[in-house]
């Protein structure tokens, strides 16, 4: 550092001999040589000795003053290394004094200043000192760039927040490159200045700014938990995007405590490879030790912070809850649930989590969340809040329609903590599943369990309420009435009170009380007219006022009904023309229904008003009149694949003209308007028109029904047409064995009509196909499915037959007949299935072996199903030969003589077979 | 040595073990050494032994060019660079592998089958040569993509489920929870494609949930979970909009945007959310206006 040579021609030694320390007699010379070396060993305390020795000896001798003067530097930087500010800013004064005092040494001298003034408490004084020093390019780097950060942390000492924010923003961005260490520190300063001025917009941005440049700060630690205050400051000050800005740039603990320990590891091996290189690197040693210092306070102060990353997700959750984001809340308190030691406030986050998942209706998540509360917390029932875990458990599942676990979810909480809060409203919600899944009676005695057991509860209301409901819906009319008024005693201005007064009047509607059903809803609309069943109860108010006689005012009531509520508008409409029908005003009526087909072209309804509108005129002896109108109707809403009721319509004319030549009349006219809609582009009318030409030929025409029907392909668009015209044409292509067309088109309706009461006869069709395929198992999984979806059970029927023939063609002899009992049995099969269901169980029993049994399913066929003569005659040949391997030929032939002799069955293959059986028997044929 | 880079314009920086640094034009580089040129003059070569890094600078035009292909959707303006860039992948810090991804997301955004081959070669070479583990993650992942839109998806599903379980950085998980949620996605498609009346499907409506809430918690993994890498959590927030959009649920998709808005003003999918939410708006008011007029000619 300071070399400070004194020639005085010739050493001078101390006055008084042996007065050296350590018993040396050392010259004034020698005393700063070895003052010196010390000092630049950093060996602090033998220098400052030395120096001490040679003012102690030597202070008095003029001729050493130059020397005495020369090592004060050292001196003052020794006081300042013991920590002795006061005195060592006294020598450093003195120093600085000196005039000729070399340039190199006052610069150096004049930045310890500073500090020695910071470390007396003379702060302002200590700033202008650092700021001047930093004011000067030419200074020492490492020194000014100290300077520069002590200058603005002076601000803060001074409670002057604003001016090191404005400092600090003026100047970082002015730091050169190779000062990244400084910068970081600095933007540590200028965080906290920013929060402690109050810009904490400022702040924000400076957060978001800084983040990518994290890694090299020395003092992250101080940067994220400054953050981490910002981020809760701003939550609290409602200002949630701010909040979560900071708070998605922190790192967790774990992170940012491994990260600080190996910066605290690289700076101490810094200092140490520092301090080797002796005391010409002291400034950066003061540097290197202020670092450590401030990384270590920074450790122990965060190694203390409690529950750090539980308190970041919870805040960042919450964050997301103030702006409503459910689901992104939901996914932090997951993961905090699933990473984090389960304590309370964990534990709270899992139900906290549960709520948001409630709240976004993912159900699934909502039901991983249940189940991981109860993993983590519910063991033994130990968690305070299991019965909330099961609860939203039994929600989950009610929304993945899974009735029955959601019913068992909320019957654990209802039965194992019954004095829990949540016991009354998990009875209440498992009756709801038991009256969403069909279970009307177990949901009744779940309501009625429900009410007798909470009788004071808030719930003892619902209970009421659902009990009287679950009873109408089993029509127990009479009862639900009680029930009802039951509930409007106990609660007349409750939160039902308008339903249970609309469902009273609706139970004596059905019974057809309608004299006590007028007054009970006049009440109920005076009383709840925005009730949302307000157009329901004018409707039937309107019917019962009619079937009393009330003439006028039930059509009043009836027109009343809104016409938004689409459905109700419409039975209304109906209603009123039945009131004109019975009044046989034939020409109103006829006008009524014409006015409804004019506004409402595609009502579902079309059909049935144009037949009222028909039969109105009929009934005027306009047959003509009533027919005009109904072509009318076709052909202006023919085209619109929108308007549903067409097809209904087509199919309705028949009735309007009976007789041979009035239903080819029919089959011209239409014929010829469908050929006129092809040439015009119209396809939904020519399709229309097509289709039910071949339902009007069907019975009599079957080949051309189905050639027409064949011929609807190209007019179809499976999306938008009726399904029935789908499928008809589908039928065709698959007899004609079509069968990629066919597929195609059965396809196409489970994709575009879910729905569809005619859904049964696509998987029908396609077991058909995948039989004729030989794809017996695809079948008998499609023919399961018909019988599943089957609403006629015409379908369903089929199917079964088709089962019964593959499990017959599989020896499964047993399952066949099991499955054709089912058909024989069933109210819904045709007397066509069940003698060809007859037939078949006559072929089990036969290849089983069991003959008697055979004969009597073949006798009952033809006997039961003798019009249908293929069956009939098939069953009457095959009893003839089980009777013939009982031995009983003389049987055997009574019965194939017969067949033989029946002419109804002439045409039949068995006929033939059973003249050649005679002649082989020897008998006359 | 390899990788002349002419039309460079002396932006780099050679950052020696000594601290000295040095601006110049890195012109290549061989097993001992690496050639520069300073100030346009004599070229030299500087021993690898004495070199601590590189800072490559960008080359002219580069900045405007990436603006521009990111502003119209386009990856032709990045073309010439990718080329120059590509041999300096395997250098440490280079920039390449960063310039290689927005190109191949770029040219997936115009995905012919000719730009989703060329899209799966540059992934391809980013995850052979990329120097930075993080990028030959991220170029996995792209390449993952690439084959979910192509139909791919039993493909791309299980690899991506594996590297997600081995995968530490952020970056690299919020790519790849990006692919499951576009595997989910296009499950969902499919499945609203064959079943349209999937509301009235008993079975279906639970599945199509499920696709659904899948994907939806994959697109805005990034932006819960690692909202300060900016530019991908972005651009799931605004994969969520549009599943929110197509899905009919429009108050989720606003706010979802308002979101994108708020929180990432700077990523390029800001402005299409901006535009998105104007758009929403006049629709509205259109609506209002439509319904007024009803409301007028019934009265």
């Amino acid at each position: 550092m300071l070399m400070t040579r004194v020639l005085m021609g010739g050493e001078v030694r101390g006055a008084g001999a042996g007065g050296a320390g350590k018993g040396e007699d050392l010259t004034a010379e020698e005393l700063v040589a070895a003052g010196r070396a010390a000092f630049e060993r950093g060996e602090f305390g033998e220098a400052e000795a030395r120096f001490g020795q040679l003012v102690e000896d030597y202070g008095e001798n003029e001729t050493v003053a130059g020397l005495i003067e020369g090592i004060r530097p050292m001196q003052a930087m020794c006081r300042i290394k013991a920590g002795a500010f006061e005195e060592a800013l006294g020598l450093v004064d003195g120093a600085l004094a000196q005039e000729k005092l070399a340039a190199v040494a006052r610069e150096e001298l004049s930045f310890w200043r500073g500090i020695c003034l910071l470390q007396t408490g003379e702060t302002a004084v200590a700033q202008e000192q650092f700021g001047a020093y930093f004011a000067k390019p030419e200074h020492d780097r490492t020194r000014r760039y100290e300077a520069f950060l002590l200058f603005a942390s002076g601000y803060l000492q001074l409670d002057d927040p604003a001016g090191a924010a404005e400092f600090l923003e003026e100047q970082i961005p002015k730091l050169p490159a190779d000062q990244g260490e400084v910068a970081g520190r600095a933007t540590v300063l200028l965080l906290h200045s920013l929060m402690e001025a109050g810009r904490m917009g400022a702040a924000v941005g400076l957060v978001r700014r800084s983040f990518p440049r994290l890694e090299g700060m020395t003092q992250v630690l101080s940067f994220q938990l400054l953050t981490l205050q910002l981020g809760a400051e701003r939550l609290e000050a409602g200002k949630a995007y701010e909040a979560i800005t900071c708070l998605n740039r922190l790192w967790g603990r774990d992170r940012l405590l491994g990260h600080q320990r190996k910066k605290l590891e690289e700076w101490r091996g810094r200092r140490e490879r520092l301090r080797a290189e002796g005391a010409r690197r002291e400034t950066l040693v003061f540097q290197v030790d202020g670092v450590i210092a401030r990384i270590e306070r920074e450790l122990g102060e965060f190694e203390k912070v409690a529950s750090y990353d539980a308190s970041l997700r919870l805040r960042q959750a919450q964050a997301f809850m103030e702006l409503e984001r459910w689901r992104e809340a939901g996914m932090i308190l997951d993961a905090a649930v699933e990473g984090l030691e389960a304590d309370g406030v964990v534990e709270q986050a899992a139900l906290t989590a549960l709520d948001c998942w409630g709240r976004c209706g993912d159900d699934g998540r909502l039901l991983a969340a249940a189940d991981r509360y109860l993993e983590v917390f519910g063991e033994h029932g130990r968690g305070d809040h299991v019965p909330e875990a099961l609860f939203a458990r039994g929600e989950a599942l009610r929304g993945m329609e899974r009735m029955e676990e959601a019913e068992r979810a909320f019957g654990d909480v209802a039965n194992d903590w019954p004095e829990h809060g949540l016991a009354a409203r998990a009875m209440l919600m498992g009756g709801i599943c038991q009256l969403e899944s069909g279970r009307e009676e177990a949901g009744l005695q779940t309501f009625e369990a429900l009410r007798k057991r909470f009788r004071r509860g808030p719930l003892h209301e619902d209970a009421a309420f659902w009990e009287a409901m679950a009873l109408s819906f089993l029509r127990r009319y009479e009862e639900a009435e009680k029930a009802m008024d039951g509930y409007l005693k106990a609660y007349p201005d409750g939160r039902y009170a308008g339903d249970a007064l609309f469902e009273k009047g609706r139970t004596l509607h059905n019974r057809m009380r309608h004299a006590e059903a007028v007054p009970v809803f006049a009440m109920f609309l005076k009383r709840h007219g925005e009730n949302r069943q307000a157009g329901d109860a004018r409707l039937l108010y309107g019917e019962s006022l009619l079937a009393i006689g009330e003439m006028e005012r039930g059509l009043k009531e009836l027109r009343a009904v809104p016409v938004e509520e689409v459905r109700l508008h419409e039975a209304a409409v109906f209603k009123e023309g039945e009131a004109l029908g019975k009044l046989e005003r034939w020409e109103a009526v006829r006008e009524h229904f014409a006015k409804f087909v004019r506004e409402h072209p595609r009502s579902a309804r079309l059909a049935e008003a144009v037949h009222e509108q028909a039969r109105a005129a009929a009934k005027a002896g306009q047959l003509e009149k009533a027919r005009e109108l109904v072509r009318a109707v076709v052909l202006q809403s023919g085209d619109d694949a929108g308007a549903e009721g067409v097809e209904d319509v087509l199919l309705g004319m028949a009735r309007l003209y009976r007789g041979v030549e009035a239903t080819r009349a029919l089959q011209g006219w239409m014929e010829k308007e469908a050929g006129g809609a092809r040439k015009a582009g119209k396809k939904t009318l020519a399709l229309r028109l097509e289709w039910a030409r071949g339902h009007l030929v069907s019975g009599e025409e079957r080949t051309l029904a189905r050639s027409l029907w064949f011929g609807l392909r190209e007019l179809l668009d499976p999306a938008v047409h009726d399904p029935r015209m789908i499928l008809d044409c589908a039928e065709a292509w698959r007899e004609m064995k079509g069968y990629p067309v066919a597929r195609g088109l059965y396809e196409a309706v489970r994709k575009w009509h879910p729905r569809s009461a005619e859904k049964e006869r696509t998987a029908l069709g396609m077991g058909l196909i995948a039989q004729v395929e030989g794809k017996e198992d695809e079948a008998l999984e499609w023919f399961e499915r018909c019988v599943a979806e089957s609403v006629s059970g015409v379908a369903a029927a089929e199917a079964q037959l088709e089962t019964a023939v593959i499990e017959r063609g599989r020896k499964r002899y047993g399952a066949a007949m099991e499955t054709l009992a089912k058909v024989t049995g069933s109210r819904l099969a045709s007397s066509r299935q069940k003698a060809r269901a007859l037939l078949e169980l006559g072929r089990c029993a036969q290849l089983a072996g069991d003959a008697a049994r055979a004969a009597g399913h073949f006798q009952r066929c033809y006997l039961s199903g003798g019009k249908w003569k293929e069956s009939a005659a098939e069953a009457r040949w095959q009893h003839g030969r089980v009777l013939e391997e009982m031995n009983d030929e003389a049987g055997a032939r009574a019965v194939y003589r017969e067949l033989v002799e029946r002419r109804d069955l002439a045409g039949q293959p068995a006929v033939q077979a059973a003249k050649e059986r005679l002649k082989a028997m020897g008998g006359a044929a | 040595m390899i990788g002349m880079t002419a039309g460079a314009v002396g932006a780099d920086t050679l950052v020696l073990r000594n601290g000295r640094r040095a601006e110049c034009e890195v012109l290549g580089f061989s097993a001992e050494a690496v050639r520069i040129r300073r100030g346009g003059g004599e070229q030299r070569d500087v021993r690898l032994a004495d070199l601590d890094y590189v800072e490559f600078g960008e080359l002219a035009g580069e900045e405007e060019a990436k603006r521009k292909a990111v502003a119209m959707r386009s990856a032709t303006p990045l073309i010439v660079y990718w080329v120059k860039r590509q041999v300096w992948l395997g250098r440490p810090r280079s920039p390449a592998g960063e310039l290689g991804l927005l190109y191949a997301g770029l040219l997936l955004a115009e995905a012919t089958p000719d730009r989703m081959e060329r899209a799966r070669k540059v992934y391809e070479q980013i995850e052979a040569g990329d120097w930075s583990a993080e990028r030959r993650g991220r170029a996995k992942a792209g390449r993952l993509r690439l084959l979910i839109r192509q139909g791919k998806v039993e493909e791309a599903r299980p690899e991506a489920e594996r590297l997600l379980k081995e995968s530490e950085d952020p970056r690299v998980v919020i790519e790849l929870r990006q692919v499951l949620a576009d595997a989910a996605a296009e499950q969902l498609r499919v499945l609203v494609a064959a079943h349209p009346r999937w509301e009235e499907e008993e079975g279906i409506r639970v599945e199509r949930g499920r696709w659904f809430h899948e994907a939806l918690s994959g697109y805005l993994h990034g932006h819960v979970f690692h909202g300060a890498e900016e530019d991908l959590a972005a651009r799931g927030l605004w994969a969520a909009v549009q599943l929110y959009a197509g899905a009919g649920e429009r108050e989720a998709a606003r706010a979802c945007a308002e979101d994108l808005v708020k929180l990432y003003a700077g990523a390029a999918e800001a402005s299409a959310a901006t535009g998105w939410l104007v758009e929403e708006e006049e629709k509205e008011k259109e609506g209002g206006r439509r319904t007024g007029e009803v409301r007028k000619e019934e009265r």
